[in-house]
């Protein structure tokens, strides 16, 4: 499914123009430079002060939202925060609430939905705020496939995560993306993880695009480099702040990447 | 964010945090005493003048009432059934006017100025922390309403289109995790200042940028004269 921003204005956003169709795109930049205000943009979330957004057959302009529920269906949004998410007392309830309507089998596709993010039915009657915060972003995850959305934007998945659960979750979009051919949107401050996901990049700085392209192209250019508009994550630093060093998850790839980058 | 001080070069923002608490005062026992749709449109339009000086945008504190909205209708049809209309539509009137001040003084003043400002006032660090924690709460509530919101509506429960009984179960719904998360992020509030500012073994700075001169004695003296002109009208005590 496509999305397309043309000449959308909306709080610190300005005049952003985009196509986004079926690829793994990541929105990157310093914190506070408006990624998740795009993002949420992307969703349908928000009415932009000015310009039009179309997500498949709907539109989204200052005045009207046309087809809302469709766009509900369609686009599924990982917030960044899930304690904001979840409010019933077991996860079974919680996933039930995200599938209001669903005429099918509930109980198989919350079931399925779980599986799929890599827990199983023994969680069906646990509290959703008992659960580990890498737990909790993939329950976050879960609830949002179990309505089986074209498009699922993602605002910060990483950002609590243990390696061993980012690992997890990469592998699933990588898998959404390829086996179900959705369309993920992700925004993320650490090259790590774009190295390792994105198709295609958008740099922000400011509310503005600054830079678009392919990873490796976007995270070598000197526009990224000398204001430094990603940090890098992947070094290991001691006591004085200095770089001794890869993570051991760092792949010889990435490595090469970074010093040239550097 | 509702709930973060936002810099600027108003008036309101030069303000001594001291005369703004003072005047946080004044204001609740206006509001508190006064049951006249004349003086609660007549605190409105005080409060207007108060919003306006501090050049930050009216979208702000309209985002923040808005989030109270249901709770102030549930207020006015309880005291409408028990005490008529007037009551009711005064008293609510000058809770949101309660609610924007407070906004106001919270958008306008870094924490650490403000709890100075209380501290000044009741002479106790610990209880001008809680103090703290109550005004905080208004602003932190709305925060957690609109984040709470927005996830419903992402899941399908977008407010500005269901119906009323939709609404009302979407507000149920929401209203335990808004409170729990308001209390978690007063919580972490609270234990950063306990920690950054209160431990007793530190010694704290007496540098402030905003000290008391004359236009905190003019902020205050017009909250006074707001004060005697009610009283003198008969409309407090």
């Amino acid at each position: 499914m496509e999305i397309k921003l043309e000449n959308v204005s909306y709080k610190i956003i300005k005049n952003i123009s985009l196509n986004i169709n079926g690829k793994i795109t990541c929105f990157t930049g310093k914190s506070g430079c408006g990624i998740s205000t795009l993002l949420e943009i992307l969703a349908g979330l928000n009415k932009p002060d000015m310009g039009i957004i179309k997500i498949g057959d709907s539109l989204i302009t200052n005045d009207e939202v046309k087809n809302a529920s469709y766009i509900r269906k369609k686009v599924g949004y990982v917030f960044q925060r899930s304690d904001d998410y979840f409010f019933r007392k077991t996860i079974k309830d919680e996933l039930m609430f995200s599938l209001k309507g669903y005429k099918g089998d509930i109980d198989k596709r919350i079931s399925n939905s779980l599986k799929t993010v890599g827990l199983d039915d023994s969680y069906l009657d646990r509290n959703p705020f008992s659960l580990s915060s890498g737990e909790k972003e993939l329950l976050l995850i879960a609830s949002v496939l179990a309505y089986n959305p074209e498009v699922i934007i993602l605002d910060e998945p990483f950002k609590d995560l243990d390696f061993k659960n980012r690992d997890k979750i990469i592998k699933l979009l990588k898998m959404m993306k390829n086996r179900y051919k959705k369309t993920i949107i992700i925004g993320c401050l650490d090259s790590d993880i774009i190295l390792k996901l994105a198709d295609k990049v958008y740099v922000l700085d400011d509310g503005k695009i600054v830079m678009n392209g392919n990873k490796y192209k976007v995270l070598s250019s000197d526009l990224v480099k000398k204001p430094k508009l990603i940090e890098f994550s992947l070094m290991v630093k001691n006591e004085k702040n200095k770089n001794i060093g890869f993570r051991d998850d760092i792949s010889d790839l990435m490595k090469d990447v970074y010093r040239n980058v550097k | 964010m509702l709930s973060r001080f936002y810099n600027g070069d108003s008036i309101i923002h030069s303000l001594s945090p001291m005369a703004k608490v003072i005047g946080l005062f004044i204001f609740l026992i206006l509001v508190l005493f006064n049951h006249s749709i004349f003086s609660a449109l007549f605190l409105l339009v005080f409060v207007v003048g108060l919003v306006l000086m501090s050049k930050i945008s009216y979208k702000f504190y309209l985002r923040g009432i808005l989030s109270y909205v249901p709770f102030l209708i549930l207020l006015f049809l309880i005291l409408f059934l028990a005490f008529g209309f007037v009551f009711a539509f005064s008293t609510v009137i000058n809770f949101a006017l309660f609610l924007i001040y407070v906004m106001m003084v919270v958008l306008t003043c870094s924490d650490s100025e403000l709890i100075y400002g209380i501290r000044k006032i009741i002479k106790s660090s610990k209880y001008s922390l809680y103090i703290l924690m109550i005004l905080k709460f208004i602003p932190c509530f709305s925060d957690n309403m609109n984040k709470v919101l927005k996830t419903l509506a992402a899941r399908g429960y977008d407010f500005r289109y269901l119906n009323v009984i939709w609404k009302i179960k979407v507000l149920l719904f929401s209203l335990s995790s808004v409170l729990r998360n308001t209390i978690y992020d007063l919580q972490d509030m609270y234990n950063k200042f306990k920690i950054n500012y209160y431990a007793k073994h530190l010694e704290k700075t007496n540098y402030r940028t905003n000290d008391y001169d004359e236009d905190d004695n003019l902020f205050l003296i017009s909250h006074l004269e707001v004060l005697v002109m009610l009283i003198l009208k008969g409309v407090i005590l």
